[in-house]
């Protein structure tokens, strides 16, 4: 017979997290791309924001919008990750990150219509291609290995990855409405 | 600055090559011209965007190469999906601690984080099972623990049918499109979709909710199907109990073997017979497995087998029943464990179960019904063999009857590993002198034996690493004749049935009816065996993939 949960509470509470958390994990790890650029940095303070989102769940209002909440705490993990690693790193100033951080969450559906319509532009890539892309942004290998493994120049995958990225920014920008494109 | 010099700016930026001056005069555009940082967000969404592509598809090894080249290059990667799954680890582990104690308030959280060590890089939460795909499967959301390991979450299927193993013992089919939750390691809510759930002896029951409901196994197998206006419930074996979980509704409905439920998500009180058995759930991967050989496979045992119980007919198709020993007792049977992670031929076989086979063991399973070659056609036999360092009779064990004669026979320690194809036939002594069979002899000399006429190869093979075997026998009109041929690990495997063979077999007077397999090692060798298939097409023989 089946074994009954004996902490429906909490449970529901993780499950209902973790969903909110995986829905809007990619539109969060962009808001902090966009202040931090880095992707190891910004892959730290996702972990940290993570982290302190849960840790403050409570203070969720579950009617309002769980991204702009999010965004709230992302940026102050952002800041206090400035102020420790500030000198490790060229990074931007408050002032920019501020500027960033505030016109990132207001476009939120930009960026969600953008991420959406991006994941559709890479299926029209060959799979060579999306391997390429792959390998090189899976943040496992530098470029330079990757370029040794495909047996080419490091400046050539460089100028192959550009490529590639206008292909799928031209086709993002097809795909999402006239507005949503950057001039 | 033109926009040309934005690009470059924002492309060394990323690369890290920029300069300090570079930066600074980057970072005064940005701050001056709105449009110059709407670029810079659109492009930083597209990175953004590739990186956790990148990640996902690392964890759904949906890309692969279109060489050989590029497919021995290819790599796991989990830098995204680690950081967010070991952050769910983190949270749970948390969650669990906390539940557990006496008095909530007294939670300290800062001790937590102040921890020297990040929490969102040490999981400690243990993963709740392992899962296994279909490799065609297209998943917005996979289950993304490294090595095939099942973590709570969230899980969203697009197509396909992919297997979830709880360390409960419960196994759950999710059939794509399907949205499952994974709560623990005994409970999960199914959100959309359908999902086949499998409660195995070893289990001790499996909790399934849906939106309106919960079903509680008494011992069984069922699907659910819920879709925007239902919920169906069909039971294959044992009972479920459907209770609707709104606490102002006192309803219970116990659904039996063979019955089927249907229920409105507006009204999940009320119950609706409908016929059993017209609805097809995807019960097991190796129905898949079926499907894609596309009526080719005639039988097949990838020893997808939780409990590891060879005697029982649970994994694989196209057999009477499970797997006997093909010696004189009723001693131990080979082992199944779990196959190790990583990339064979291409294909990820993480999650994934095989045939750890020891000295001495012999095996044998019956088809479904007897396999006969009529003039003209064509059966080919194919398996992953990893062999295993040269092994030493375990303590304790005795040879099966025919291995112990066999090596004997070639008065030589024996490292041979043998697959047989038994002829249709109630004598065994015509069996034993009329068998076709392929294997590795203990010199290391590939080997062919088509009924007594025996052809060999020299050739090394290494230990530790999977090598695929295809055996092709093809009746003619009076004769048979029989092929090999031997693919190293990550050699590119022939698309179709090739013009060059590892071994050539000298055409025989054999036998062309067939009623059971027998794998059979040497006292001295170990070997681990996986993907048995039998089929009458190259193509559904050499792939793996499913």
């Amino acid at each position: 017979m089946t074994s009954r949960n004996e902490q429906p509470d909490a449970d529901d509470d993780t499950a209902a997290f973790m969903a909110l958390l995986m829905e809007h994990r990619h539109r969060l790890f962009a808001f902090i791309a966009k202040q931090l650029v880095n992707p190891a940095d910004v892959e730290d303070v996702f972990q940290k924001t993570s982290i302190v989102l849960w840790k403050k769940m409570q203070d969720f209002d579950a009617q309002g919008s769980f991204f702009h909440w999010a965004c709230g705490i992302a940026f102050n993990e952002v800041r206090n990750f400035l102020t420790v690693q500030r000198r490790s790193r060229l990074h931007f100033d408050v002032e920019l990150v501020e500027l960033m951080a505030r016109e990132a969450a207001e476009e939120e559906s930009l960026s969600e219509s953008r991420l959406d319509a991006l994941r559709h532009c890479l299926r029209e890539l060959s799979e060579r291609q999306q391997l390429i892309l792959q390998q090189c942004y899976a943040g496992t290998e530098s470029i330079t290995e990757v370029a040794q493994q495909l047996g080419r120049e490091r400046t050539a995958l460089y100028k192959q990855l550009a490529r590639l990225r206008e292909k799928l920014l031209a086709c993002i920008r097809l795909r999402i409405t006239p507005e949503g494109a950057a001039s | 600055m033109i926009d040309e010099t934005l690009q470059q700016s924002i492309n060394a930026l990323i690369n890290g090559t920029i300069t300090e001056a570079e930066h600074q005069s980057l970072q005064n555009r940005l701050k001056e011209d709105p449009s110059a940082r709407a670029i810079f967000r659109e492009r930083m969404d597209i990175e953004a965007g590739l990186r956790t592509w990148a990640a996902d598809s690392g964890a759904q090894h949906q890309v692969m190469a279109s060489d050989s080249a590029s497919k021995t290059s290819l790599r796991t990667t989990w830098g995204w999906p680690i950081a967010l799954i070991a952050t769910a680890a983190s949270i749970l582990a948390i969650t669990v601690w906390w539940t557990q104690q006496p008095d909530r308030d007294q939670l300290n959280l800062a001790d937590q984080q102040n921890k020297p060590t990040p929490q969102a890089t040490q999981p400690t939460a243990p993963p709740l099972g392992r899962w296994i795909a279909q490799a065609a499967c297209v998943w917005q959301q996979p289950p993304s623990l490294p090595d095939g390991m099942l973590g709570a979450g969230l899980i969203k299927l697009t197509s396909g049918a992919a297997e979830l193993r709880f360390d409960s013992g419960t196994n759950v089919v999710l059939e794509g499109p399907c949205e499952l939750f994974v709560n623990t390691a005994d409970s999960a809510r199914l959100l959309a979709g359908t999902v086949f759930v499998n409660v195995t002896e070893v289990s001790n029951g499996f909790l399934l909710e849906t939106p309106e409901a919960q079903i509680i196994d008494e011992g069984t197998q069922y699907a659910v199907a819920l879709d925007s206006l239902a919920t169906e419930v069909h039971v294959f074996d044992g009972s479920v109990i459907w209770t609707p979980t709104a606490a102002d509704v006192n309803f219970e409905d116990r659904i039996a073997t063979g019955e089927a439920r249907r229920y409105l998500r507006s009204e999940p009180a009320r119950s609706r017979h409908i016929p059993f058995g017209q609805r097809q759930f995807v019960r097991r991967i190796d129905e898949q497995v079926r499907k894609a050989g596309g009526g080719e496979l005639l039988a097949y045992d990838g020893f997808e087998n939780l409990a590891g119980q060879l005697r029982r007919d649970r994994s694989g198709f196209g057999w009477s029943g499970g797997w006997e020993s093909a010696g004189f007792g009723r001693g131990r049977l080979a082992e199944v464990i779990d196959a190790p992670p990583g990339m064979v031929f291409g294909n990820d076989r993480s999650g994934r179960r095989l045939l750890s086979f020891r000295g001495g063991e012999s095996l044998r399973r019956q088809f479904e019904k007897p396999i006969e070659l009529s003039p003209g056609e064509i059966i080919f036999v194919s398996l992953l063999i990893s062999r295993q360092s040269s092994g030493k009779r375990f303590a304790g064990e005795q040879p099966s009857g025919e291995q112990s004669a066999a090596d004997s026979k070639d008065d030589e320690p024996s490292g041979a590993i043998q697959i047989v194809l038994e002829p249709d036939s109630a004598s065994p002594r015509f069996t034993r002198r009329h068998s076709v069979s392929f294997g590795v002899r203990s010199n290391q000399r590939l080997f062919l034996n088509n009924s007594g006429t025996i052809d060999e190869t020299a050739t090394s093979l290494g230990f530790g690493e999977p090598h695929l075997f295809v055996f092709m026998l093809k009746a003619e009109s009076n004769t048979t004749t029989a092929n090999l041929r031997v693919y190293r690990p990550n050699e590119l495997v022939d698309e179709a049935q090739p013009s060059v063979w590892t071994v050539y077999g000298t055409a025989s007077t054999g036998p062309v009816k067939f009623a059971s397999i027998r794998l059979s090692l040497g006292t001295r060798a170990a070997a681990q065996i996986d993907e048995l298939r039998i089929s009458d097409s190259w193509n559904a023989a050499v792939d793996l993939a499913n």
